[in-house]
This record gives structure tokens, sequence and C-alpha cells, in this order.
């Protein structure tokens, strides 16, 4: 699998973490655009081809979740990644496809929690391009 | 809760009015009634006395009037011609007292009569009768229309065989002879006008042999025509004589029946009369019902020698005529209170629901006011119990009204303090806050760690260290936050500041920075002093303004034009000081959100530390207003808050 060849959208609302996340992908050779919220990443994501989608779950406007579920009718090929410290309402495990959220399940490819070790972050990219 | 809505019934106002106006009435009725009968009752009476009394005095009038005829015939028997004439002609014609002829004095005789006839209106004729040649009459006075003759020897008549000439004879002197009433006769007809003619005849006595009678000759007619003229109308007066023929009638024709043959009698007005009249002789004066009528006898008996003979006189009064007008009376009395009754009732009904009105207007207020509906203030300025009653609801009203309002407002304050709420929400807040930069950290120092082994430039490690030790600086902020907000809530107490110190307290934190990065910062005091001295928690207001100046900071970063303005005016008991910043404004939907304690902008590394939602906590507790101007076309956030505690 070569990274050059895939394309991330990372969907992060603070910016210094936005930026950090977007640099340690493209340290690993991966292409990637950012956004800050939920309306621009829909909007890219029915301009562009990505390959995963890696959401924040708060986010000013459009939570993550949402931005989810409209992403699936959007772009359904795309693999979701689902990231987030946690809260009340939220109930997620680390690594699991399955999170439940506001009482509602959603599903996505994988959840990761914050903070999270780069080794699990890459190791589940790669599981997640080589299908 | 919703008051059960009822039908205002008869209220006890209504029906005391009621009541009393019923019993009023009642009272006046009986009263009423009692008076009206007794009235007609009287009214009545009134009418039978007077019935009464007429017939009494026409019967008193009459006999009177025979009395009088009686009295001139003994008078004229007194007179001395009527002796000198016998006493003459026993002496050959010539009267041996004074040597005058006998005609002398038939002559003087005449004369007085004349003078008699002419005195009295209804005397027709007076005669002096001798018993001689079959009673011829001696001398005869005659009233002739006008005139008065006297009539000459050759038309003399002889009036022997005449009844009252009999009985005339019988007499004893000084005895006066009544005759029968019959009609007056000319040469044998009976002439008209009917003129009825009673007889007076006394007996002349010289030297005890009897020598003949005088007789007056009295025409009723005109005391019977009086009589049925000064009847008064409702009357109907009669006099019959003792058989029940008419002596006088309303109807002339129907008189004297006895004299024209026909049978004209009271018994066929009155058939049942017949019993009476014939019987009782003693019953002069009585009232008997018949046919309807009311009639009123008197029996004048004016012949003391001849008890058998009376004039009835009568007076009929229909009955209902006389009852009329006690009837009359009567309609018009009960008329009269049937109105009355029915005007006080409804007077008292018309009062009655006057009174009821104003305590109607109140129900209906408490109702209104009890199911929710505006009420307005109840227009009753009277002066009495009801006037304060109204005026007590409208009182209680206003003190309702404003207890509800108050209560409104520290239901909002509570449920947006609610909305702070739990400590589980506010360690959520901190949590998160915290979470992000310490995100920050382990990124970078992972980041740090996988390029050191391809290698990494002294430059990228540099920027590395630094974002790491922005993210400590920037969790301690929020623990210092942390330990301020342990620190705030209530235990801090509410001093008079002046605005210039709160002022002061954030310039002195935030100038510096904004200096240094060209932004310009302007504080403006509207038409209010800074030295204006307003109650409040001064530390916890500093943090507020400080917080959302740092936000204003953050938020025009990246503008070309940066500028931060605070406001300060005096909006009626409150003092407002906004903070407005060069950015185009928050959209509505935002808006909602950054209250929100969950819900933040920061970024990493450069957070301010108190939430918006902390911010607006504080607020809430000085009973203030947090929020965004939607109005304004940049970003302006808004305090107000009251000068004094309360």
């Amino acid at each position: 699998m070569n990274p050059a060849e895939k394309r991330i959208l990372v969907a992060e609302d603070e910016d210094a973490l936005r930026d950090m996340f977007v640099t340690v992908l493209e340290d690993e050779k991966y292409q990637v655009d950012s956004v800050a919220n939920g309306k621009d990443a829909l909007e890219l994501l029915s301009k562009n081809k990505y390959d995963i989608l890696a959401t924040d779950l708060y986010m000013p406007g459009m939570n993550g979740v949402e931005l989810i579920r409209q992403c699936k009718q959007v772009a359904p090929e795309v693999k979701i990644i689902l990231l987030s410290g946690g809260g009340k309402e939220l109930e997620a495990e680390h690594g699991k496809r399955c999170v439940r959220f506001q009482g509602e399940n959603v599903e996505t490819d994988i959840f990761i929690k914050k903070p999270y070790s780069l080794v699990d972050l890459f190791s589940f990219i790669e599981k997640l391009l080589d299908n | 809760m919703r008051i059960k809505e009822t039908q205002p019934s008869l209220s006890i106002v209504m029906k005391v009015s009621i009541l009393a106006g019923s019993i009023a009435a009642i009272a006046s009725l009986i009263v009423g009634t009692l008076i009206v009968n007794g009235s007609a009752n009287i009214i009545y009476q009134e009418a039978l006395n007077r019935l009464n009394y007429e017939t009494n005095l026409k019967s008193i009038k009459l006999i009177s009037d025979i009395k009088n005829l009686s009295a001139d015939a003994k008078y004229l028997a007194g007179t001395p011609p009527i002796k000198s004439i016998p006493r003459a002609i026993a002496n050959g014609g010539i009267d041996p007292q004074d040597n005058s002829h006998v005609k002398t004095w038939e002559k003087r005789l005449a004369t007085i009569f004349s003078e008699l006839i002419r005195a009295k209106p209804n005397y027709l004729q007076i005669r002096y009768i001798g018993i001689a040649n079959n009673g011829k009459e001696l001398i005869r006075v005659d009233r002739k229309g006008n005139l008065i003759e006297s009539t000459s020897t050759k038309d003399l008549q002889q009036k022997g065989d005449t009844t009252y000439f009999k009985n005339a004879i019988k007499m004893n002197s000084g005895e006066v002879y009544l005759s029968d009433i019959s009609l007056n006769r000319e040469y044998g007809k009976i002439s008209q006008p009917h003129t009825p003619v009673i007889r007076a005849a006394t007996p002349i006595y010289f030297r005890e042999k009897l020598f003949g009678i005088l007789v007056i000759n009295m025409e009723f007619g005109d005391i019977f025509n009086e009589l049925i003229l000064n009847t008064p109308r409702e009357l109907i007066p009669y006099v019959t004589n003792e058989q029940g023929y008419f002596l006088a009638h309303p109807d002339r024709a129907m008189t004297y029946g006895f004299d024209l043959n026909n049978n004209n009698k009271i018994q066929n007005i009155y058939p049942d009369f017949k019993l009476n009249y014939n019987k009782d002789l003693r019953d002069t004066n009585f009232t008997f019902s018949s046919k309807g009528d009311v009639v009123h006898i008197v029996k004048a008996y004016y012949d003391p020698l001849q008890k058998e003979h009376f004039f009835a006189v009568m007076l009929a009064a229909n009955k209902e005529n006389l009852q009329s007008k006690s009837d009359n009376l009567r309609y018009k009395s009960f008329l009269i209170m049937g109105l009355l009754v029915v005007v006080s009732l409804i007077i008292a009904a018309i009062l009655a629901s006057r009174l009821m009105r104003p305590l109607k207007l109140i129900s209906i207020a408490s109702e209104d006011l009890a199911n929710g509906r505006e009420v307005s203030d109840l227009p009753i300025k009277s002066n009495d119990e009801i006037g304060e009653l109204a005026r007590s609801f409208d009182n209680m009203r206003h003190q309702l009204e404003e207890k509800e309002h108050e209560l409104l407002i520290s239901q909002s304050h509570v449920h947006n303090t609610n909305k702070m709420a739990s400590l589980g929400e506010m360690a959520s807040a901190m949590a998160h806050e915290i979470n992000s930069p310490i995100q920050a950290i382990n990124l970078t120092a992972q980041r740090v760690q996988r390029q050191l082994k391809k290698g990494m430039s002294e430059e990228d490690i540099n920027t590395s260290m630094e974002k790491i030790i922005a993210g400590v600086s920037n969790i301690s902020e929020v623990i210092d936050s942390l330990r301020n907000l342990s620190r705030t809530s209530n235990e801090d107490q509410f001093h008079n500041t002046k605005l210039n110190d709160i002022i002061n307290d954030v310039l002195r934190i935030t100038e510096e920075r904004f200096k240094v990065n060209n932004v310009n910062f302007n504080i403006n005091y509207h038409k209010i002093s800074e030295n204006t001295l307003i109650e409040c928690q001064r530390l916890q207001i500093s943090q507020v303004l400080i917080n959302l100046v740092n936000n204003a900071y953050d938020a025009i970063q990246k503008l070309p034009d940066k500028w931060i303005n605070i406001d300060v005016r005096k909006i009626a008991d409150k003092i407002q000081i906004s903070v407005t910043d060069s950015g185009s404004g928050i959209s509505d939907e935002l808006s909602e959100r950054i209250f929100e304690p969950m819900y933040t902008t920061k970024d990493v590394g450069k957070g301010t530390g108190l939430g918006l939602s902390i911010s607006r906590d504080i607020i809430l507790r000085h009973h203030g207003l947090f929020f965004i101007d939607k109005d304004s076309k940049n970003t302006r956030f808004v305090i107000e808050l009251p000068i004094l505690h309360l």
C-alpha cells in the first residue's frame, strides 16, 4: 500500500491540534486535507475522493457523528475514523467499530480514544487502507 | 389550577331586595284592599243615606203642603164673612150686626178668596157652598190662567152629589175632609195638561146647624213636577197613591192611572212590591230591593182623619249604579295598587342589579385572575364596602402580579443557573478544556519520538518543545481558573465598586498584549461617570470582562482591522458594559451553543480558562443579563448589572 496514493480528510476544530495531526500524518507520507468543521468537510467530500475521513467528535455547528452520517450518504466508500477524548454523551471503546452517542448507535470503521499512541493510530489506518 | 366557572345565580342582594319588595307589596295590597273595601262600603252607604234623606225631604214637603191646605181651610172658615153670610140670610138678607147686605158680605168673602188664591199659586178654586138647594155654590172664586175670577150668581152650580160634599158635611166643625186626588175637569172634561187636584173641605155650622162647607181646590201638579225635577239624576222618583197609581213619574204618561183608566201602577215595575204595600201601615220609612234596584219609600200620611190615605214617595236607585261608584273606586284602586306593586318590584330588581353589578365585576375579575386571563382595574369608585372590596381586590391583584413577575425572573435565573448545573458538568467542562492541550502535548511528544529515529532538525525539535510547553501552560491556566472558581461562588461579598476600578483590572491584564499586537483598544463611558458605584463582586466581574476581551482578541487575530471597544452605559437601574470586537459577529446557531459548558472555541495553548458558561453563572448571580447583541454587525457581548444588589 502506497501512502502517497491515499487521501485523508481531517476534521478538527482546535487549530493547534489539527495542525499537529496533519503534520503527523504527512510525516508518514499520506496526502492530507484538513477542515475545522463539518460543513467544510462535506464540501470537500463532495468534490474530492478520499480514502479516510478522520473526524473529531465535538466541533462547532455539526458534530462528528452527524458528519459521519452525512458522509456515508455523500461518499459511502470513505472509511470513517472517529476520534474523541470522551464525554458523558459518548459510550465507546478504543479500537471498536460501534459507538453510542446521545443514546443512538453509530457505526464507524474505527473509534480512537484520545490520547492515543501514534503506533496505534498508524496501525489502524494501515488496516483500514489494506482492506 | 383552573377555577370552575359558575353561572352567577340570584344573588343575596337580589333575593333580599325581592323579598323586601314583595313584603312591601303584599302589605300595601292588604291595607289597600281594606281601605278600598271600607271606602266602597261607605260610598254605598252614602248613596243609600242620600236616597233616604231625599225621599224623606220630599214627603215632608208634600205633607206640609197639605197641612197648609187644611190650615187655610180652617182659617178661611173662621173669617167674618163665613158667619156673617148665614146670619144675614137668616135675617132676611141683612146682617143684624152691622146692617150690611148679604151681598156685601159675599163680596167681601169673594175678595178674601181672591187674595188667598192670589197668594197661593197652587190654589185653583175656593168655594163657599151652602147645603140649601142641593149644595148650591154661594161664592166661587177661580183661578183662570193669570186671572182670578169670581163667578157670577147665574153660573153657580150645585154640588150636593159630589163625594167631597157628602163627606164634608159629615165632619165636625174644625175638621177638614181631604178628598181623593183626581184630575181637574172643566165642563166635565179632563183638562190638559193633566192636573191632579185635592180638595180640602170643612163644614160650616151656624147656630149649631150645618150651613154649608168651605172648599179649597189645590192642584198638585207643580209639587209633583218639582219633586221630579229636583231629584238627583241617578235616582228615579215615584209618588204613588195608596193603591199604587202613579201621582208622579218621570214619564208623565204613566201618571194618574186611577183617573185615566189605565193600569199604570208601581206594582208593574216592582211586582213583588205588592206584599209590602198593603200590609204594614206602620212601615213609613223603609228600603227594599227589587229587580236590581234599591228603593227607599216614605209613606206620607197626610190625612189625620183618614189614615188609609197616604202618598208613597219613592226614590229608586239602580243597585248597579249605586255600587258602580264604589266598584269604580275598587277597580281604580286595585289597578293602581297593582301598578304600584309591579313598579316597586321592578325598581327593587333594578336597584338590586345595580348593587349586584359591582359584586359581579369583582367576581368576574377574580375568575379571570385565577384562570390566568388579563385583568384590568375594577371600575368601582364608590365609598361603600363594595368599593373598598374592589380596591382591596385590585391591590391584591397588583401584588400578585408583582410576585408572579419576581417568581418568573427567579425561575429563569434558576433555569439558567441549572444550565450550568451540576458539579459533574463543571468537571466535564474542565476535563474537556484540559484534554485538548494534553492531546496536543501527547501528539507532539510522540512525533518527536518517531521523527528522532529518522532524524529531526534542531529547529523542528525546538518548535515541538515550544508547543509542548505552551500546552502545559494552557493546562495550568485552566487549573488556575478552576481554583478561582472554587473561590468565587457565594463566598465573596458584594461591595460598592467604582466602574473605573473594574475597567482598570481588565486593562492591567490585557493591555500589554494588545499594544504589542496592534489592537485598537478603547474604553468609552457614555453619559456616565467612571466613578459611578456598582454593587457587585469585583473580582468576578473583572474576570468575566477579561474573558470576553481575551475571546475577542483571539477572534480578531487574523483580521485586517483589529479593534476592541468596551462601552459603558446606564440603562434604567442597570449598568451596561459591552465588549465589541471588529469581528463580523457570531451566527445565531453558534451564539446559543457557546454558552454551553461542553462547548468551546478556544485554541490549544491559548486557553483563557474561564468558560462563557461560568461567566454567565456569575452574571446571573448578580441578577444581571448576559447576551450577544444580534443587532450589531460586529461581535458584541453585553453584560447588564443592576446598580444595587438586592
